[in-house]
């Protein structure tokens, strides 16, 4: 029986030089004057850190084909100046690569964070055109226009990250597999290709998906595609979130082409009006703009009524908010239009009092969270830089889902803009612009504008996590007893609006003002995860950031010792104490604005650079670096202080089935996808190869089949408890839980499916020939039963990825 | 499992050392065979077959083209051959810039011909060996129907491929036989267990069907 570990593969190719060197004693803020004159000299000081790392490129085996080009950088109050590059390759870029360079204030370079691919060699190719790199991308994702250009960048792809498996909730809670954001095919033997990166953003600003892809450069294969939008999850209640607030205002002016943009309807009516645009913060314009949206390509943090309200009267573009006195809002939740009154224009849009609360609560939400990282931090904006966002509220689902109300928010990391849904009431939820959800997505700028962080996964979980500390942290700083003013954090909230409402997440979004998230104790929502496992990064972000919000809350509060409290952890039976929400957010903050090179960095990258950070701030020696460890190991990331590793549970992506009784058996997995073949008459399971195989028990749900467990000694003892006659294809999940310590467990999920169309109770190549036939067709829409159709994946027709996941599981079956 | 087998197989060992060794026996060493002859197959009408590949066969390595029969138009073929393994290998193909691409050299005959839409996938193709046996097949996305849907914005009812390939004069793939290490002269059995290709038979509902694929006699020398 072959084994193979795909999961476990040293990743000989990547080179990681960090934080050998900490501080030895705790970093000290410079003063105002000095750290202005050390932000002047940021272009040489970038200039300096970027020759020191050419200089020392070898060392991360780079050769003379590879380079690095600059991304962002910043200097933060110590006067340290990061800078962030990505490798090149004969001057493209590599896809998940990443360089943080330092600079201290007396112009000393720091140790280097690198992730980088030293063993590219790739020779050129015909590659397809720009043009086409369009084409396909459409064409992959079924439809025929957009309405903004598709974007496309020349990328080399480490074929290492091809594929991916993304789960979503159904309406029941399941989980089934996202199409929409998965891709299962044959890996590429080459481990480099020549890529097309590629975000499709079907609507206008603000409408439909924002679907990233990667493409293969030569073929046009679609090799990887997620989710091109980080949301927050749904949520909560009220319309007036925030009670009477001071905004900034400036003048309405016809500049900028906004006359140009607009149809004849969308004129707005003759006078003086003021706009939601606030230019004390900053003047910079948001670069995008000026080519994508060139009327909206304007100093400050502006506010936009969504383009897609009523799409079709406001001609698909997004409309500044206006105002002829100086009150905004109505302090009352949206009404909406009349029911069947499609032809609102710009007047009565911005006309309707009503309509602007929202946008006066998502602008404070943003302009506060921008005071909160500048006055606590010295961050300006979200890139550091100033670089303000746009904001749109009124956000509807777009045409593709009915221009039905939106119950979520979200942030786009390439204009770095977020865009508030407007909740529906009668599904219990007002509109998304609480403070709680603008901050949260304020919070995913920072992390975009730091490490570019993967959307998926593991480093997807931890992007919401981070934005949930954030988020937590802006409210305590504006609900704490100096209620936004200062530079610290304070640990208590007197002026929250609700009771725990900091460190939850949509009290005050839903009617019954329930909570969406709480950080304590995040599997009160019933879905997402308090500790870490194997297997938990297929679920949805939003389940897995669940782990890093437990740990914050750990580090800044303590967990309890006392069994049963929300608070406790048995994996930290003994529990902590916290060290404020000051220090627990400076750490945070520090670690993912300066030491985040990785874009797929895990739950124990996390704790790495956390350690590092609180090491650099408060000394190693310290009780705050004591605290992350504890926090982290009460998450099951990591050792204790002074403890022992834990014994995990793992299950390598590529499981075995057993054929011990001489039958048709085979395997094949992708990222934790096991395809299983039913030979119409017995089915043995897949045994997965584990770690601590001897000490496990194995629990098989099997959709609709009967349930099991099996006790393990090294082999099948109850194979076949799961036999399936009949059974077509069935989705199903597996845990895994150490009997010694049921505090470590592991899951994965699998799809039993009869790969056998031609009924001979075999699977080869010639049932292929069935795949080959459906390809295409809905299976709804089967003329004949004798016309095999056959649908992998359940998505009710019979697409690429059935096709390719049939063509993998037959080369992974037969080739053993 | 390893440990197991080990474990079992040790005191058969021993037995066997202990009556070998108390044997004294001489042995002339065989002649190994060096080349391999492959007389073609006789196909009759309506028939497949494997061809010898001169121009890419060598004495140690066997290129077999599968050609169709004259006149046939069809979209996808396939079949199971099994071989005697212990004197020949099933070997793979590289490609010009020394990328594996398996166990089966796809002449590429079979592809949609428009450019237009040369990225989108097309074949479902797959060849892979277990024990004596190597599968393959090379099948073509599917002919129009009736009630069709759109996909890739094709209007429904549109043929996603049209072109139907007459192989009798192009092969449409290739598989190979490596000469297997220290085997002695002689026959190879060499069997098509099974073959099936889709057929254009024109209607609007095609499926496959079995096909006779003739294999020609391997000999060792």
């Amino acid at each position: 029986m072959t084994r193979r570990y795909r999961r476990g593969l040293t990743w000989l190719a990547l080179a990681t030089v960090s934080g050998a060197l900490w501080a030895v004693s705790p970093l000290q803020p410079l003063a105002k004057e000095a750290l202005g004159a050390l932000k002047a000299r940021e272009d040489n000081r970038a200039a300096s850190v970027a020759s020191y790392l050419g200089g020392i490129k070898a060392t991360f085996g780079l050769k003379a084909s590879d380079d690095i080009r600059e991304v962002r950088r910043s200097t933060d109050e110590f006067g340290k100046t990061h800078v962030r590059f990505v490798q090149t390759y004969q001057g493209t870029p590599v896809w998940a690569s990443g360089l943080l360079g330092h600079l201290d204030a007396y112009g000393t370079p720091e140790p280097v964070q690198a992730k980088v691919f030293p063993d590219i060699n790739l020779e050129t190719a015909d590659l397809l055109t720009r043009e086409e790199v369009q084409h396909y991308s459409l064409q992959r994702l079924g439809i025929t226009e957009t309405k903004l250009p598709v974007l496309v960048d020349k990328i080399v792809f480490p074929t290492r990250f091809q594929d991916g498996l993304k789960l979503r909730r159904n309406a029941d809670g399941q989980l089934v597999i996202d199409e929409s954001y998965s891709v299962a095919t044959a890996r590429k033997p080459q481990p480099y290709v020549w890529a097309y990166h590629v975000v499709v953003r079907e609507g206008q600003v603000g409408e439909g998906a924002c679907t990233e892809m990667i493409l293969d450069g030569t073929t046009g294969q679609v090799l990887k595609k997620w989710d091109g939008r980080t949301y927050d999850t749904p949520a909560v209640g009220h319309s007036q979130y925030n009670g009477t607030v001071n905004l900034s205002t400036n003048p309405f002016d016809w500049v900028n082409g906004w006359q140009d943009s607009w149809g004849p309807n969308l004129m707005p009516p003759s006078g003086t009006y003021a706009t939601l645009r606030d230019t004390t913060r900053t003047m910079n314009h948001n670069p995008i703009w000026a080519t994508s949206a060139p009327y909206m390509d304007v100093p400050g943090i502006a506010t936009y009524w969504a383009d897609n309200y009523y799409a079709t009267s406001l001609n698909n573009n997004s409309v500044p908010f206006l105002n002829a006195g100086t009150e905004w809002g109505d302090g009352m939740p949206f009404a909406g239009f009349a029911a069947g009154n499609q032809a609102v224009t710009i007047a009565t849009a911005n006309l309707t009092v009503n309509g602007q609360t929202v946008a006066v609560d998502a602008t404070y939400g943003v302009v506060s969270t921008w005071d909160f990282f500048k006055n606590v931090f010295g961050r300006e904006g979200m890139d550091g830089q100033g670089t303000p966002p746009a904001v749109f509220v009124h956000v509807n689902n777009g045409f593709y889902q009915s221009m039905t109300p939106m119950l979520n928010a979200y942030f786009v990391s390439y204009n770095q803009s977020m865009y508030f849904g407007d909740g529906d009431l009668s599904q219990g939820y007002g509109p998304f612009a609480s403070m709680d959800v603008t901050a949260h997505e304020m919070g995913h700028g920072i992390v975009a504008a730091s490490g570019d962080l993967f959307n998926g996964y593991e480093p997807g979980g931890i992007n919401e996590a981070t934005a949930d500390v954030f988020s937590a942290m802006t409210r305590f700083y504006f609900w704490g007893p100096n209620q936004g003013t200062g530079s610290t954090i304070p640990d208590t909230a007197p002026h929250a609006p609700l009771e725990d409402a900091v460190w939850t997440t949509g009290r005050q979004i839903t009617q019954d003002h329930s909570a969406i998230r709480t950080m304590y104790k995040p599997s009160l929502d019933g879905y997402s995860y308090d500790q870490w496992f194997d297997g938990m990064y297929l679920d949805d972000v939003h389940f897995t950031m669940g782990p890093g919000n437990r740990a914050f809350y750990f580090l800044a509060q303590g967990a309890s010792t006392t069994k049963g409290d929300l608070t406790y952890s048995p994996l930290l039976p003994g529990g902590m104490a916290g060290i404020g929400n000051d220090k627990a957010a400076r750490i945070w903050f520090r670690a993912i604005t300066t030491k985040l090179a990785d874009p797929h960095m895990d739950y124990q990258g996390l704790r790495t650079i956390l350690i590092e950070t609180a090491a650099e701030l408060f000394g190693e020696g310290g009780t705050e670096v004591t605290a992350v460890k504890n926090a982290f190991a009460a998450v099951n990331v990591g050792a204790s202080a002074g403890g022992t590793e834990p014994v995990l549970v793992s299950i390598p992506p590529q499981i075995e089935v057993g054929d011990d009784d001489g039958g048709v058996a085979w395997h094949s997995v992708t990222n934790g996808f096991v395809i299983v073949p039913m030979t119409g008459v017995a089915q043995v399971l897949p045994v997965p190869t584990i770690a601590r195989a001897t000490d496990l028990e194995y629990t098989w749900s099997l959709g609709g089949l009967s349930k099991a467990v099996v006790n393990l000694g090294g082999k099948i003892i109850d194979g076949k408890s799961f036999i399936a006659p009949g059974l077509n294809k069935k989705f199903f999940g597996l845990k895994v839980t150490s009997h010694q310590d049921p505090n470590q467990f592991a899951a994965t999920v699998a799809y039993v499916c009869n790969m056998d169309t031609n009924s001979d109770t075999e699977f080869d190549a010639l049932d292929l020939a069935a795949y080959a036939l459906s390809w295409g067709r809905f299976t709804a829409a089967s003329p004949s039963s004798a016309v095999p159709l056959v649908d992998v994946t359940d998505n009710s027709w019979v697409d690429d990825n059935d096709i390719l996941m049939a063509r993998e599981a037959f080369t992974k079956s037969f080739n053993h | 499992m390893k440990n197991w087998n080990s474990l079992i197989a040790a005191p058969f060992l021993l037995v066997f050392l202990a009556c070998g060794g108390s044997s004294s026996r001489t042995a002339s060493t065989p002649e190994k065979a060096t080349s391999m002859t492959y007389t073609d197959p006789v196909p009759a009408a309506g028939e497949w077959s494997l061809l010898k590949d001169p121009a890419a066969s060598t004495p140690t390595r066997l290129v077999l083209n599968l050609v169709g029969p004259t006149g046939t138009l069809f979209r996808g073929v396939g079949f199971n051959l099994k071989v005697d393994s212990q004197k020949v290998t099933f070997s793979t193909f590289k490609d010009g810039n020394g990328v594996s691409l398996g166990y089966m050299n796809d002449k590429g005959i079979l592809h949609d011909l428009d450019d237009a839409s040369k990225a989108v996938p097309c074949l479902a193709s797959a060849a892979g060996v277990k024990g004596d046996t190597l599968s393959v097949g090379i099948w073509q996305k599917c002919l129009r129907f009736t009630g069709y849907p759109s996909y890739y914005g094709t209007p429904t009812g549109t043929a996603l491929m049209n072109d139907a390939m007459d192989c009798s004069t192009t092969p449409v793939l290739q598989v190979a036989l490596d000469l297997g290490k220290d085997v002695l002269p002689g026959e190879v059995s060499m069997v098509i267990s099974k073959a099936a290709i889709i057929p254009n038979h024109g209607k609007s509902v095609d499926l496959p069907l079995s096909a006779t694929v003739r294999v020609g006699t391997l000999a060792l020398k």
